[in-house]
């Protein structure tokens, strides 16, 4: 009978201290082109170079530049990421899927997008409805990549290759003569289902 | 499981001895394939003609090209157009009319979408418009590949890229090898079949045609040797177009295969050709290979003489069909005229529910909801089939077993299990390094899967998806340049703005202090108070 | 979905469904069962059809816990072939409850646990017989003497702790040698006699006809049961020039034990095994020696379990290292581009 609980109490043991060790070791261990394994290169400046990594970060964000985030861009955004510790989770148009990314990329925890920056929305672009517009330019200011062209005094009209629906043209329009049109999946994009 | 056993047997011959060299008639073995049993139905006898399809009312032609961009018509609802017009660049209308209408219609594309169409009220044909299409002062002056462009010729195998194209992607002192492809593998599709059938001695006209437009070094024939009606037809043609024309550059290497399918897709006819598959990402024509469809050939040869791509020869088969046959079809017009012509209206009438009909063979092609879709010239072939519960197959679908079948019969060398794998988990830069994007879509690893995994689906749709990422992110890059430069720019103003401000308070500042008259009386009575 | 059919072939163009695969093995294992029942030993019928309902119960607990479909899972047969080939594998003198200890460990250890049908890195049939004849040594050895086999034999043999011919010829043979030790005589013929009389050779005739119509309807490949066998004779042919000459002939070192049974029917299995042609002549050549090795230098009369298991884990090496040499090729292009 003591043999036997000896046999159940090393045996336990032995798979707790395995268990620990596994839980360890399980830790994500960074990708190679992350932030913390360039520490382990025999480089001479110690200090991973802030710059790669706010282009590698700015690189990851979808570049709608639609400021949901609380920052004014993308680019801003990563600094902010990279400099000031902000929370991964701001950006709604990258999702669920840019929040995994980044958390690899840095070795952080995950987190659920944060609801107060908005929800993910499918691909959509902006469109001025010609006839109200009163030519005010105030939307072509505020666009970010310079996708509405016009003049003042003039119709203005959406660039709709350049356009990445953020929605900041909205709120100035005096008219709200801008509307927001679900990308319409064109031919050559079309996908095969996914396979049950 | 024969076709296991061909390729187990076939790669053993080539593994072992490198040196192999293959019997110039037989070409080489191939990786992988399915022998599938002939089932050709519906070809002519030989040396009679294929049956015209009488011309529909209507004629469609969907405005887009290879790539599915959808392109600007250059005609207006109401013009008259004659046959070989263009509707748009790269669509020419193939029947004179009246353009009445420009709108979506239903395409033939698997994914049942709708394109922009030019719809075209016809009226005979008349003998007037191809005499005038030749004795057109510009059309004598063209060169040879601009007489192709001009008939808008392009691939009738099944990818239907531009042959126009094709031929300006290689300089015609590289073309090492013009390969004639009539080899068609897939069940029920006998289109090129029924045509050398009907008309060889103009297939080898036309092969010589083009051998002397390209000034290729060597010619080849392929062709499965299977096709016992047909080779000694083409073999007759060669022989007394050898005794007609003294030039003795013209020689036809006829090569027979071994019915593997798909040994008529470019890239494994190439390796089973020349016995090196072309590494990936690289084109028969980067490699000085020349590689045309039997019905491509004889149309580039048409259009040396004017006559624009117009027709094509499709096969109406499968095992519902009332009325297996091969016919000649105006492009542009509804399959549901064709199987009304062929005697297949219960097809059209039963199909969703006790029929479907296919565009294409029973492993290449896709389901047609709508029967109003306009034939292309990459439609080689409906199939009218009995319907199945397609929830039959997806239901017993089980895990993959590892058995490796998929790999023994791919004919691209591929390991479909991993790439499988790698699909389901969504890691596409595994399948990209296990070559996802080599994948010719021709469905041998389903066929032969015990698991009855529908490995083909699975690749075409991660295909798309790595095509939409690189696309977005594309886009996105896009966007990130021109947020930052509107960025600097906005930055410069502001810089530009505050210098000029600056600029210009320094100015002010000068002028006042020469002018202030209060800095002029303080300084004064400053003066005045020191002085005391 | 929207309707869109995503199948690729028509169906009647698909065929040897898992189901159908499972049906062919089950046929090729029959006339090495009826031999088994009729000449050796007629439990095994009793075994197998436990183990079968065994199996398959524990199959749709482990199913039903893991929330998948138990019914449409259990139809493709897997299931049955391993309980079968697990049972013929054992002594058919181990207890009931050993027998059930090794298809539920079988059914979780070596199949559920890394995912089911299609994930398990090790044969699972192999793993509760590994469990087993380490948990039991004692009745995993004890193969059944009784049916007048060794009445015959031309030696006494000590009936309770004979193991497979095997280790019966083993015993013999070093029994001889020992108490021979002066004479050079040899016992090839000896040897040959005791194989002869038993029907174990018989046996492994028909796990080999068994085998040849696996390959006829091309269930398995030939690589693996191929590279085994030679492997092993090679190795028998090499041991017995240049060590002592109590070492079985080659020929016969085949047709004793399980390594036919082993060959044909366990090493194939293609969850486990290597997916590359030239990985299937590697792993069946591993499978060979490792196989030769345990059987010779170690305590074990049959190494084959061992051996497939050893090689099971080495499956994802092989695999890795032997990637068709085309894509070898194209990936080290774009690499260096």
């Amino acid at each position: 009978m003591s043999s036997a609980l000896l046999a159940i109490v090393a045996v336990a043991l032995i798979m707790a201290l395995v268990g620990y060790a596994l839980s360890r070791l399980s830790d994500p261990i960074p990708a190679d082109d992350s932030p913390s394994s360039d520490q382990t290169e025999g480089t001479t400046n110690t200090e991973p170079n802030t710059a790669q990594i706010i282009e590698a970060v700015n690189q990851r964000l979808p570049q709608t530049q639609c400021a949901q985030c609380g920052y004014p861009g993308c680019r801003p955004y990563a600094q902010a990421i990279v400099n000031d510790n902000a929370p991964i989770n701001q950006c709604p148009p990258g999702g669920t899927e840019l929040i995994n990314e980044l958390a690899e990329y840095l070795a952080v925890e995950p987190l659920a997008l944060d609801p107060e920056r908005g929800v993910t929305k499918p691909e959509q672009l902006a469109y001025i409805v010609e006839d109200d517009c009163i030519g005010c330019v105030l939307c072509i200011n505020a666009c970010p990549v310079d996708a509405i062209v016009g003049a003042a005094r003039q119709m203005h009209t959406v660039i709709s290759d350049q356009c990445t629906g953020c929605e900041l043209c909205l709120p100035p329009c005096p008219v709200d003569c801008i509307e927001l049109h679900p990308v319409d999946q064109p031919l050559h994009r079309w996908q095969w289902p996914k396979p049950a | 499981m024969a076709e296991t056993g061909m390729s187990w047997l076939s790669r053993f011959r080539s593994s072992n001895n490198k040196h192999y060299a293959p019997n110039r008639h037989e070409g080489f073995p191939p990786i992988g394939g399915l022998a599938l049993t002939r089932n050709k139905p519906g070809l002519p006898a030989p040396g009679s003609p294929i049956k015209d399809i009488c011309l529909p009312a209507q004629l469609v032609f969907p405005l887009v090209d290879y790539h599915k961009h959808v392109l600007t018509p250059v005609v207006s609802v109401g013009d008259c157009v004659v046959i070989g017009d263009w509707l748009a660049p790269g669509v020419l209308t193939s029947a004179n009319g009246v353009v009445s209408a420009i709108e979506d219609r239903s395409i033939i594309h698997p994914s049942h979408c709708s394109a922009l169409c030019v719809v075209i009220d016809t009226c005979p044909d008349t003998e007037a418009t191809l005499a005038a299409i030749q004795t057109n002062e510009v059309f004598s002056s063209l060169t040879a590949h601009e007489r192709i462009r001009r008939a808008n010729v392009s691939g009738l195998g099944g990818a239907g890229f531009s042959t126009a194209n094709k031929l300006a992607a290689i300089h015609s002192s590289d073309i090492k090898l013009l390969l004639i492809n009539a080899v068609e593998c897939e069940p029920m599709i006998s289109c090129d079949e029924a045509l050398i059938l009907s008309d060889a001695t103009h297939i080898i006209e036309a092969v010589i045609q083009m051998i002397n437009i390209t000034r290729c070094a060597r010619c080849v024939l392929a062709i499965e040797d299977d096709k016992i009606d047909a080779i000694p037809l083409l073999q007759a043609a060669i022989k007394s177009s050898r005794q007609s024309i003294d030039d003795a550059a013209v020689n036809i290497e006829l090569i027979l295969l071994s019915p593997i399918y798909p040994s008529g897709a470019e890239r494994v006819l190439v390796q089973r050709i020349i016995g090196k598959m072309p590494s990936a990402g690289i084109r028969a024509t980067d490699q000085g290979i020349l590689c045309l469809n039997v019905a491509t050939t004889l149309a580039a040869s048409a259009s040396q003489h004017g006559a624009p791509l117009i027709w094509r020869v499709v096969s109406v088969a499968g095992s519902a069909a009332a009325q297996p046959v091969n016919v000649r079809v105006r492009l542009g017009t509804p399959v549901s005229h064709v199987l009304e012509q062929t005697g297949n209206e219960s097809a059209i009438n039963n199909s969703g529910c006790t029929m479907r009909i296919r565009a294409g063979g029973p492993l290449s092609g896709f389901d047609l909801p709508n029967l109003n879709v306009p034939i292309t010239a990459t439609t080689n072939c409906i199939t009218v089939e009995p319907a199945i519960a397609s929830e039959a197959a997806i239901d017993s679908a089980s895990a993959c077993i590892r058995c490796s079948r998929c790999s023994d019969v791919c004919p691209v060398g591929l390991l479909p299990q991993q790439l499988h794998w790698y699909c389901d988990k969504t890691l596409t830069d595994d399948a990209m390094r296990f070559g996802l994007n080599d994948c010719i879509e021709c469905g041998c690893c389903d066929v032969v899967c015990p698991s009855l995994i529908q490995l083909t689906a699975s690749f075409r749709h991660n295909k798309a998806t790595l095509r939409e990422q690189q696309l977005s992110s594309q886009q996105a890059q896009i966007s990130k340049v021109r947020f930052e430069q509107r960025e600097q720019r906005l930055e410069q103003r502001a810089l530009q703005a505050q210098s000029l401000r600056r600029q210009r308070a320094k100015q002010l500042q000068a002028k006042t202090a020469e002018h202030d008259p209060i800095a002029a009386a303080m300084a004064r009575a400053r003066a005045r108070r020191t002085n005391k | 979905m929207s309707g869109i059919s995503l199948e690729v072939a028509a169906v009647k163009y698909k065929r040897q469904s898992v189901s159908v695969v499972m049906t062919h093995v089950l046929i090729a294992l029959l006339p090495g069962v009826i031999v088994y029942a009729l000449f050796i030993d007629a439990r095994v019928i009793k075994n197998i059809f436990i183990a079968v309902i065994i199996a398959a119960l524990c199959e749709a607990a482990m199913l039903a816990l893991r929330r998948r479909p138990v019914i449409t899972t259990l139809k493709d047969g897997s299931i049955i072939v391993a309980a079968a080939l697990l049972a013929l594998s054992l002594p058919q003198s181990l207890p009931l409850w050993q027998l059930i200890v090794g298809i539920v460990v079988m059914c979780s250890l070596g199949k559920h646990v890394f995912g089911g049908l299609g994930h398990n890195p090790f044969n699972p049939a192999m793993v509760a017989y590994a469990v087993l004849i380490i948990s039991f040594p004692q009745t995993m050895t004890q193969w059944n003497t009784e049916l007048g086999l060794l009445d015959s034999a031309p030696i006494h043999w000590d009936a309770l702790t004979s193991a497979t011919p095997l280790e019966r010829l083993d015993t013999t043979l070093q029994n001889k040698l020992f108490e021979s030790t002066n004479t050079t005589s040899i016992d090839k013929e000896l040897a040959a006699d005791v194989l002869k009389q038993s029907n174990w050779t018989l046996l492994a005739f028909m796990w080999l006809l068994g085998g040849v119509y696996l390959l006829a309807v091309k269930v398995i490949n030939w690589r693996i049961p191929v590279s085994v066998l030679a492997t092993l004779w090679l190795a028998y042919l090499a041991y017995g020039s240049l060590s002592s000459s109590t070492v079985i002939p080659a020929t016969m070192a085949l047709f004793t034990g399980a390594i036919l049974f082993g060959a044909f029917f366990i090493a194939t299995d293609p969850v486990s095994s290597a997916t590359s042609h030239p990985g299937k002549l590697f792993y069946g050549v591993g499978i060979g020696l490792l196989c030769f090795f345990i059987r010779e230098f170690s305590h074990y009369p049959e190494g084959f379990a061992f051996a497939v298991l050893l090689m099971n884990m080495c499956v994802p090496l092989i695999d890795h290292t032997f990637v068709r040499n085309s894509l070898r090729t194209d990936n080290a292009k774009r690499d260096s581009t």
